[in-house]
C-alpha cells in the first residue's frame, strides 16, 4: 500500500506537538499546549470542591478555623466513625432499596426484552410502544399524582413505595437495551438450543444470559446510579427515619449537624463511597453506561 | 431471525416454531406491565384528568375546567417562576453546550488513547456523587465559612462578599452558578463520541485544504456534530424545565421573595406545602406542554443530514 500525502502529511502533523528542539513554535503546537492546559485547568476546576471536601471531613472545628485550605494534621478520623454511626440506618436502607430495585430491573427488563426480541405475539407492537412512551414523559409531571397515588394505595413509609416505582420506571430503558442486544445475538444459537429441546427458559438462562453479561451490567449499574441518587421521590414519600434512605435522610442530617462541618462532610463522603466502589470495578461498563441510552435512542 | 417452518414443531398456522404458548407469554408479561400501569399510567392519566380540577387532599376533586391555566396565566408567582426559568435556561443552554464541546475538543487533541481516556473517566467521576450532596456542597461554598468567601478575602476583595444566595441581585446566578465549571461528563462523552465518529478521511481532506485546528472545528466538526447538539439541546432542556432540586436544596422556597422561584419547584410547593393539587396538575401539564413544543421546535430547526453521527 502506498503512502498517499494526506496520510504524510498527517505524521507530520501529528509529530508537531512533541517539542523539538531547534524548530519554531507552530501555531498547530501552540493550540496543542493551550487545549492541554485549558483541560488541566477545567480538570482542577471541576476536581477542586471534592477535594476541599475530602480534606475538610478530616478536620475538627479547631484545624477547620486554623487551616482552611490545607490538610490538617492528625487527622479527626472521629467524623467517620461519627457520620457512619449516625447515618448506618440510612445507608442500610439504601444499600436494601437500591439492590431490590436493580434485582427487579434486571428480571422484569430481561424477561420483556427476550419476549420483544424473540417471539411474534398478538399485541406485541403495543405493548412494546406502551412501555417506551413512558420515556417521553417526564418526571415532573409524575411527582404529584404518583404521591396521591401511592398514599392511596397506603404505601407512604414502606420500602416498596421506594422500589416498585422504580422497577416501574427503570425497567423500560433496560427492555429496550436488551432487546436489540438480543435480537442481533446469532439466532442460529437460540434455534439449535431449540432443537435440544431446550425451552423459553431455558435459552434465556443459557443461551441468552450468558452472552448479555456486558449489556445486564450497564442496566444494573445505571439502575444503581438512578436509585442510589435519586431524592425527591424518598424525600416525600417517607418520613419515618426508619425507611428513609441516605439521600433524603443526609438533608435532614445536614440540619442536625448545623456548622459542624466535620461530620456533616464525612457523611457527603461516605454517601458517595458505595457507587465510587462500583465505579472503580466497572469503569469500562460505567463509561459505556453512561451514554447508552442516549447514543441508541 | 424466524426459523423455517419445520413441519413438526409447527403446530399453530401463523406462528414460527418452537414458540412457547401465548398463555406462557402473556403470564410472563404481566408483572412488568402491572407495574408499568399501576405506577406509570395510573399516575400520567391522574395528571393530565386532574390539571383541570380543583383538587385538595383528602376530598374529592370538583371539575372547574380551564379555571386553573387562566389563574396560572394571572398568577404573578408563576409568571416571575417563567421569567426566572426563561433566564436560568438561557445560562444553563450556553453554558452545557459550549463548555463540555470545547472540553470534548481538547480530549479529543490529547494524541495518547490513555490520557484521553484517564480525561473521560476523570469528568464521568463526579456524576456517581448524589445530585442532594453536590448541591449541599454549593451551599457551602456560598456560606460566609465558605470556599468563596475564602477565595475573595485572600484577593482582598472583601466588599464582594456577601449572601450570594440571600440577596435579591445575585440569588438566581448563584444557582445558575452551580455546577461550575459545567464540563457536565454526559455532555462530554456524547460530544466525544460525535468527533471520535468523523470519519478520518474527511479530516485529512481538510488538513490537505489548509485548515487549521480553529477552522477544523468550526467548520467540520460543528457541522458534522448537528446531531449531538440537538440532543444535548433536548436532554439539557428537560433537566432545565424538570429541575429544582437544586433550587429546593439551596433555597427551600425559591427565595428571596420569589427570586429563585422557578416553574417546577412551584408545583411541588403547591402540591406538598398549600395542598392545591388540582393546580399543581395544571403546572405540571403546562411544563409538559412547554417540552412538547420545544422538542419539536428543536426538531425543526436542527436538521442533521444525510450523515447520522452516533446513530
Amino acid at each position: 500500500m502506498s503512502l498517499e500525502p494526506s496520510i504524510i502529511e498527517r505524521i507530520e502533523i501529528s509529530a508537531a506537538p512533541t517539542p523539538v528542539r531547534g524548530k519554531r513554535l507552530t501555531l498547530a503546537r501552540a493550540w496543542g499546549v493551550a487545549w492541554r492546559v485549558g483541560l488541566a485547568g477545567i480538570l482542577f476546576l471541576t476536581f477542586f470542591p471534592f477535594l476541599f471536601l475530602v480534606i475538610t471531613s478530616l478536620k475538627n472545628t479547631h484545624q477547620f478555623y486554623h487551616t482552611f485550605w490545607l490538610p490538617a494534621w492528625p487527622p479527626t478520623w472521629g467524623n467517620y466513625v461519627q457520620a457512619f454511626a449516625d447515618l448506618k440506618g440510612y445507608i442500610f436502607n439504601s444499600l436494601l432499596v437500591t439492590a431490590i430495585s436493580i434485582s427487579g430491573i434486571l428480571a422484569c427488563s430481561t424477561v420483556t426484552g427476550f419476549l420483544f426480541a424473540r417471539y411474534r405475539f398478538p399485541g406485541r407492537e403495543f405493548l412494546y410502544y406502551m412501555m417506551l412512551a413512558m420515556l417521553m414523559v417526564p418526571g415532573v409531571l409524575m411527582l404529584i399524582p404518583q404521591f396521591v397515588w401511592v398514599q392511596q394505595l397506603g404505601m407512604l413509609d414502606t420500602y416498596a413505595v421506594m422500589y416498585l416505582p422504580y422497577i416501574a420506571g427503570m425497567q423500560v430503558m433496560g427492555m429496550y437495551l436488551l432487546r436489540s442486544f438480543f435480537a442481533q445475538l446469532d439466532q442460529a444459537l437460540f434455534e439449535s438450543a431449540q432443537v435440544d429441546g431446550a425451552g423459553l427458559f431455558l435459552q434465556l438462562w443459557h443461551v441468552a444470559l450468558p452472552l448479555s453479561k456486558p449489556v445486564l451490567g450497564i442496566v444494573a449499574i445505571m439502575s444503581a446510579l438512578g436509585v442510589w441518587n435519586s431524592f425527591l421521590w424518598p424525600l416525600v414519600t417517607v418520613s419515618s427515619d426508619d425507611v428513609m434512605v441516605l439521600t433524603a435522610g443526609i438533608l435532614r442530617y445536614n440540619g442536625r449537624m448545623f456548622n459542624q462541618y466535620g461530620p456533616m462532610f464525612a457523611g457527603y463522603v461516605i454517601s458517595a463511597i458505595p457507587l465510587l466502589i462500583l465505579f472503580m470495578l466497572f469503569t469500562r461498563a460505567f463509561m459505556k453506561g453512561i451514554t447508552s441510552g442516549a447514543l441508541k435512542g | 431471525m424466524n426459523s423455517t417452518p419445520s413441519g413438526k414443531a409447527r403446530r399453530r398456522a401463523g406462528r414460527p416454531a418452537g414458540q412457547p404458548s401465548l398463555w406462557i407469554i402473556y403470564s410472563l408479561l404481566f408483572v412488568p406491565f402491572s407495574l408499568l400501569v399501576v405506577f406509570n399510567y395510573v399516575p400520567a392519566m391522574s395528571a393530565l384528568g386532574h390539571a383541570f380540577t380543583d383538587w385538595d387532599p383528602g376530598k374529592p376533586a370538583v371539575w372547574t375546567g380551564l379555571s386553573n391555566f387562566q389563574q396560572l396565566l394571572q398568577d404573578p408567582i408563576f409568571l416571575k417562576s417563567l421569567a426566572n426559568l426563561a433566564k436560568l435556561g438561557l445560562f444553563v443552554f450556553v453554558v452545557n453546550l459550549t463548555i463540555p464541546f470545547l472540553v470534548a475538543e481538547m480530549i479529543f487533541h490529547l494524541r495518547s488513547e490513555r490520557w484521553s481516556y484517564a480525561a473521560r473517566v476523570a469528568l464521568v467521576l463526579p456524576m456517581i456523587v448524589p445530585g442532594v450532596v453536590v448541591y449541599m456542597i454549593w451551599q457551602y461554598i456560598y456560606s460566609d465559612a465558605g470556599i468563596l468567601t475564602a477565595v475573595l478575602e485572600g484577593l482582598g476583595l472583601n466588599n464582594w462578599i456577601y449572601g450570594w444566595l440571600s440577596h435579591p441581585k445575585t440569588a438566581l446566578w448563584a444557582v445558575a452558578f452551580v455546577g461550575f465549571p459545567f464540563a457536565h461528563g454526559f455532555n462530554v462523552l456524547i460530544y466525544y463520541a460525535g468527533l471520535a465518529n468523523i470519519p478520518q478521511s474527511i479530516l485529512d481532506a481538510a488538513e490537505v485544504d489548509g485548515l487549521g485546528s480553529a477552522g477544523k472545528m468550526l467548520r467540520i466538526h460543528i457541522p458534522l456534530m448537528l446531531g449531538q447538539i440537538r440532543l444535548l439541546t433536548i436532554v439539557t432542556m428537560i433537566g432545565v424545565i424538570n429541575g429544582f432540586e437544586s433550587v429546593y436544596i439551596l433555597t427551600r422556597d425559591g427565595g428571596p421573595g420569589y427570586e429563585t422561584m422557578v416553574p417546577g419547584l412551584y408545583m411541588f410547593l403547591n402540591g406538598f406545602v398549600f395542598e392545591r393539587m388540582g393546580y399543581a396538575a395544571a403546572i405540571g401539564l403546562l411544563l409538559l406542554f412547554f417540552l412538547l413544543v420545544f422538542t419539536l421546535l428543536i426538531n425543526r430547526f436542527i436538521r442533521t443530514e444525510d450523515y447520522e453521527p452516533g446513530a
